[in-house]
């Protein structure tokens, strides 16, 4: 069985050529998506560039597994939200496009184009395509007009990502999306995009994938789609999708109600999966490869017009209770997140803060250009998201930049209202709560406030697998490692053990945080909570209350870090694990800034 | 220890875990006499596992423009999978034969096998495309770099011996597809009614979703 080999397609928007170049030898060292962008990150974005300057760049990453553990696409890139490494995943299709165009191993765009532009990619044929016809429209309308166009030219059915208004605003959280439900939204990979003058990526490939043994990946993916293990998964899935979270997430206080100051209130029990389901879900949707197809779009016909979506805990999670609403009304929320292009999450706690300080009279009217915020109100946070998408009026423009610009605009004490974790705003999986909450995890992530930015993210964002396709996979192999030898070795022909898989998770997790050490982020000035995690308790429906002590945080933190992301206890690369991994190179650049363990 | 067979006969490698129960063709009676597979567009969530299966039956790899099996994404604007197939129509409706120019026809329904042939040694090629123009919903597939002729559903019955066994049916997660007799009068089917293109069914559905008030959503492009 011979290894197969893995190209990246190379866009350079400032030239407006492309090239494709061999990474079989860094693929084998970091496999695909977010392990070859930690070295691309690594060597091609100066350190200290500007993330929405030329010199960033944007890797649209595939890997080896995409389209058979799921089919996720991982962007990466340097974030204009936290200035650190970034990176945001997406499903959806266009991954298994882009690997049908046997460029395995993703496209990267560097540079900037001097006019608004798209990238279409057919098989071979790579061409900049002229986008001011596409520039200032929603997303929508962007894709579908994107789509058709393309179908007209070549019949064919092309994926597209694109951007939003407030990506082209550069919006420091703006989003990607494909399908129009499908949304790249965690840190800013939309601004990225738009400060690239690059308002889609159209992708269709005809060629099939690139697999060592198609026989015994074909054997493997069966063995997976025809276990009952799988059936009773896809039974959830397909039915709830992602709307059966939040109402559970509520009610143990993990989730914001009104800016996550209350404790348990009656408005959570607005939050019904059941009745979203029976009278708004219209059908199921997939993606290419996967059983599991937890798409499961909305539409609601009302009196303020017909909006269609999803609900996922990350475009709705911020939002709802949080700005003191139910899923009755989220609909139109959602639906005009997906369509101006921003992450709902961060949006969300924006958002939330923005009425708080409102009531506070921090910000005015006058500030936010005539809107009085209040609680409740579908209206007036349209109104405010819109606004934010245009950087319209003081107040907007600010929170279009994210928590740490705007403190400078609206002064310290806008700081106790804000629920945020090293930029990002926090408002789900609330950080007090230390049994389903995200404290550690956000408390101590170089990337920012999110999930998925552990040891088990690292394998699964580089090996490409979903993490919501895995669990059957998981259990009908018995772990994610296993899973990823048996597959790997098959679909790239090679011999790895589940060491050398474990060896690839901890080398890419290192690799990862060594990109925000360099540039600027440090364990002993950036981890820590907002002061509201300590001053202001929450208690749950059940009536367990929770809160973090100082010291216990402190505490709690070495032990992380030592024990479930394998650093020192300063919350640092130990330098003989780097040398084992073969990561000595960063040892020179981050030694002179303590950033060794 | 003898090797281990999966429900399609396959080897399975010592590497994969006991296979489970297939569920699909086994929950119905096998059928008799003239049969099809029948696609439920309501079920297909898109995951194109029926379209593996297809082209590692028929080319031994996984590839879904190898399919015989087609499965397009739509955006309605809500994301919609729907899938169509070759419908193994009765002698009225069988546009794809009445377009041959090769008589007797290349394509044509082989009734000691019970599904649609094309024959090797007279088809044309893929260059012809009549009968693919005939047939309308783009079931008749066609994929110059491995074959010079086009390929159609055979039901899976490769060596063309009878032993009719579609495996995108048992594989399908969803259960959106059936292996059924066709009914009817004369025990066909009416099968123009259902031979309809993608593109159709997809403006049909999306009719679901109208009318729609917002400005930004805009109706499905492709038949203006």
């Amino acid at each position: 069985m011979s290894e197969i080999k893995f190209s990246l397609l190379e866009v350079d928007l400032t030239r407006e050529t492309s090239r494709v170049v061999d990474v079989t030898e860094d693929v084998k060292k970091y496999l695909g998506a977010r392990g070859l962008a930690n070295k691309l990150i690594w060597d091609l974005v100066p350190q200290g560039a500007d993330p929405l300057g030329p010199e960033n760049i944007l890797h649209i990453g595939v890997g080896p597994l995409t389209g058979l553990i799921g089919d996720k696409t991982i962007l990466s890139f340097k974030s204009p939200l936290t200035g650190w490494v970034g990176r945001s995943a997406t499903s959806g299709y266009i991954g298994d496009e882009i690997i049908r165009t046997q460029y395995n191993a993703g496209i990267l765009i560097k540079g900037k184009a001097n006019r608004p532009v798209y990238l279409h990619v057919y098989n071979d044929e790579v061409k900049i395509e002229d986008a001011s016809d596409l520039w200032g429209k929603w997303k929508q309308e962007t894709e579908v007009t994107l789509r058709d166009r393309l179908n007209k030219q070549t019949s064919e059915m092309f994926a597209v990502l694109c951007i939003g208004p407030a990506g082209e605003n550069l919006v420091r959280y703006a989003n990607v999306t494909t399908e129009f439900v499908h949304s790249a939204s965690k840190w800013g990979c939309g601004a990225v995009m738009g400060s690239k003058n690059l308002k889609a990526i159209a992708v269709k490939g005809t060629k099939g994938p690139l697999y060592a043994d198609h026989q015994q990946v074909w054997q493997l993916f069966k063995t997976y789609a025809t276990s009952p293990r799988t059936a009773l998964h896809k039974l959830t899935e397909s039915r709830w999708g992602h709307t059966t979270s939040m109402p559970t997430l509520l009610r143990y206080a993990c989730e914001g109600i009104k800016n996550n100051h209350l404790s348990y209130n009656e408005i959570v029990e607005k939050s019904n999966h059941l009745e979203h389901q029976l009278k708004y879900h219209v059908w199921t949707d997939g993606c290419p490869g996967c059983a599991a197809a937890c798409f499961v779009p909305f539409f609601k016909n009302s009196q303020r017009g017909a909006f269609g979506g999803e609900f996922r805990h990350d475009n709705v999670g911020g939002f709802n209770a949080n700005i003191m609403l139910g899923y009755e009304d989220m609909p139109e929320i959602a639906a005009l997140e997906d369509e101006l292009g921003m992450d709902g999450e961060e949006l969300g706690g924006i958002v939330a803060w923005a009425i708080d300080l409102f009531e506070h009279g921090i910000i005015t009217r006058e500030d936010l250009g005539g809107i009085d915020l209040k609680w409740g109100s579908v209206e007036t946070a349209c109104e405010l998201m819109k606004k934010i998408a245009y950087k319209e009026g003081r107040a907007p423009a600010a929170l279009a930049e994210g928590f740490r610009r705007a403190y400078e605009v609206f002064g310290e004490e806008s700081k106790w209202y804000a629920f945020e974790v090293h930029g990002c705003a926090a408002p789900t999986y609330d950080v007090r709560n230390k049994h389903h909450g995200m404290g550690l995890t956000a408390g101590t992530s170089h990337t920012g406030a999110r999930i998925g930015l552990g040891l088990d993210s690292a394998l699964s964002e580089a090996a490409t697998f979903c993490n919501f396709a895995t669990g059957p996979f998981a259990q009908i192999w018995g772990s994610r490692e296993e899973v990823a030898r048996v597959f790997l070795n098959a679909a790239c022909g090679w011999n790895l053990t589940v060491a050398d898989v474990k060896d690839i998770a901890l080398r890419n997790y290192y690799f990862n945080r060594c990109i925000s050490l360099r540039e600027g982020y440090h364990p002993s000035k950036d981890d820590y909570l907002p002061p509201r995690a300590f001053d202001e308790p929450i208690t749950d429906k059940y009536g367990t209350t929770w809160v973090w002590d100082r010291a216990e945080f402190e505490e709690e933190k070495k032990k992380h870090y030592v024990k479930n992301l394998s650093l020192t206890e300063a919350g640092l690369p130990p330098r003989e694990g780097l040398k084992r991994l073969g990561l000595d190179f960063v040892i020179p650049v981050l030694e002179p800034m303590g950033a060794i363990g | 220890m003898a090797t281990r067979r999966d429900a399609g006969g396959n080897p399975i490698p010592d590497n994969v875990a006991p296979a489970a129960k297939v569920w699909g063709k086994e929950n119905y009676p096998y059928p008799q006499g003239a049969a099809f597979i029948e696609c439920d567009e309501m079920k297909c969530v898109g995951c194109g596992i029926c379209q593996m299966a297809c082209s590692m039956q028929h080319f031994g790899v996984i590839n879904k423009d190898l399919s015989r099996m087609r499965v397009r994404k739509y955006l309605l604007p809500l994301p919609k999978a729907i899938q169509a197939t070759c419908l193994q129509c009765p002698p009225q409706e069988r546009e794809c034969e009445k377009a041959c120019p090769i008589k007797p026809a290349a394509i044509h329904f082989d009734l000691n096998t019970l599904h649609m042939v094309i024959n090797q040694e007279t088809c044309l090629g893929h260059g012809c495309r009549l009968c693919r123009r005939a047939c309308g919903i783009d079931v008749i597939k066609v994929y110059p770099s491995v074959t010079r002729v086009p390929f159609v559903c055979d039901l899976c019955d490769v060596e063309n011996n009878g032993n009719r066994n579609p495996q995108c049916v048992n594989v399908c997660p969803y259960g959106a597809l059936y292996f059924k007799t066709s009914t009817g009068m004369g025990g066909y089917a009416i099968h123009d009614i259902m031979r309809k293109h993608p593109d159709e069914k997809a403006e049909l559905i999306a009719r679901r979703l109208y009318p729609l008030t917002r400005e930004s959503m805009v109706y499905p492009g492709w038949k203006k």
